[in-house]
């Protein structure tokens, strides 16, 4: 797609409200996967995520939608939608869902001895993502994972610059500490 | 942190590609075209019908033929008339219901242009475009059954 031709998120809103599926259709390959992915990472759920990800189109899709432009990017409303859903998911649940509990992914506890080290910190590390704050962690899956800069992720969550800061140091402070003590076991059955 | 940022790396990548299953983009897609087709009469739409009916109302309930002399008198109280309606200069209007016996009539003054003329089974120059005096002969029901284009020279009144 040209320069010219692409559409702003924007753009494409009002052209789906419209009745036009293409610009819905455009905007959901636009949007749909990260946002997937964050409510994947905040949830730990496949099945949560893709709730999440849909329920995001639908209200979007739905006529009386309370996005306006005038307060901020679809994007954020997107986002914030999705957040909604996810503390709401939380909620419901009751506590926060392991990472690995519906991914197919071994679980790391009972899988010290089983294979590849490389693999068991990664399990190691959705573990002690899904066990952060979860400000810390909307921190850390959007700027670490989703590699947002800071600017686009206060933005999307609403806050100062500096919170966002704040909170993904603090973030990796915590994940840091738990990969290495999560990871303590695996090094010793290593030896 | 060098050994976060690795595995921070690794989990970005092994996420890279996730996304919903295609069951969930479709579904989405079929409701949005549902919504679409549901609301395809836009609301505008139903205010601009009603003003135009509204209009449409107005406009019939004005009458066209505005009579000569309205409803004149009743003509009779047989049903001679309507079944020989040519006994007064009266042509039979085609393809209507025949009337009853006893059925009250009533001849009505009126002005029709040619094309309505013609309508009603009478012979007209077709390049007339004045309205002709005419009279009515109407059953109960208000439907004409015979019309006569009334002679201008003979149109003081009653038939």
């Amino acid at each position: 797609m040209t320069a010219g031709m692409h559409k702003t998120d924007e753009q494409l809103y009002l052209l789906m409200k419209k009745g036009n599926a293409q610009a819905f259709a455009e905007l959901y390959e636009r949007r749909e996967p990260a946002l997937y992915r964050y409510a994947l990472h905040m949830t730990g759920s496949a099945s949560s995520a893709e709730e999440v990800a849909q329920e995001v189109f639908v209200q979007l899709m739905a006529p009386n939608t309370r996005f306006d432009e005038t307060r901020g990017s679809l994007e954020g409303w997107m986002y914030g939608v999705a957040r909604n859903l996810v503390r709401t998911q939380r909620r419901k649940a009751g506590s926060p869902v392991p990472a690995s509990s519906e991914t197919n992914e071994p679980s790391f506890r009972h899988d010290i001895l089983g294979g590849m080290i490389e693999g068991e910190t990664l399990a190691a590390l959705k573990i002690a993502v899904s066990e952060l704050p979860p400000a810390y962690r909307e921190a850390v899956v959007l700027c670490d994972l989703e590699e947002r800069n800071y600017d686009e992720a206060a933005r999307l969550v609403g806050c100062p610059v500096g919170t966002i800061r704040s909170r993904l140091h603090r973030a990796r402070g915590l994940l840091a500490a738990k990969l290495k003590r999560l990871n303590a076991p695996l090094c010793a059955a290593a030896r | 942190m060098n050994e976060l940022d690795e595995s921070l790396k690794a989990l970005r990548a092994e996420a890279r590609g996730l996304r919903s299953s295609p069951e969930s983009r479709d579904f989405l897609m079929a409701r949005f075209e549902a919504r679409n087709r549901t609301r395809s009469t836009p609301k505008w739409f139903w205010s601009f019908a009603a003003v135009a009916a509204a209009l449409v109302a107005g406009v019939v309930a004005i009458p066209h033929k505005t009579p000569v002399a309205p409803a004149v008198e009743v003509a009779s109280d047989s049903s001679d008339a309507a079944a020989d309606p040519d006994s007064e200069g009266f042509i039979a209007v085609p393809y209507v219901p025949p009337l009853a016996t006893g059925e009250m009539l009533r001849v009505v003054h009126t002005e029709l242009n040619p094309a309505e003329l013609a309508s009603l089974g009478v012979n007209v120059d077709p390049t007339l475009t004045a309205q002709l005096p005419a009279d009515l002969l109407l059953g109960e029901d208000g439907m004409p059954r015979a019309v006569r284009v009334a002679d201008t020279s003979s149109e003081s009144g009653g038939s």
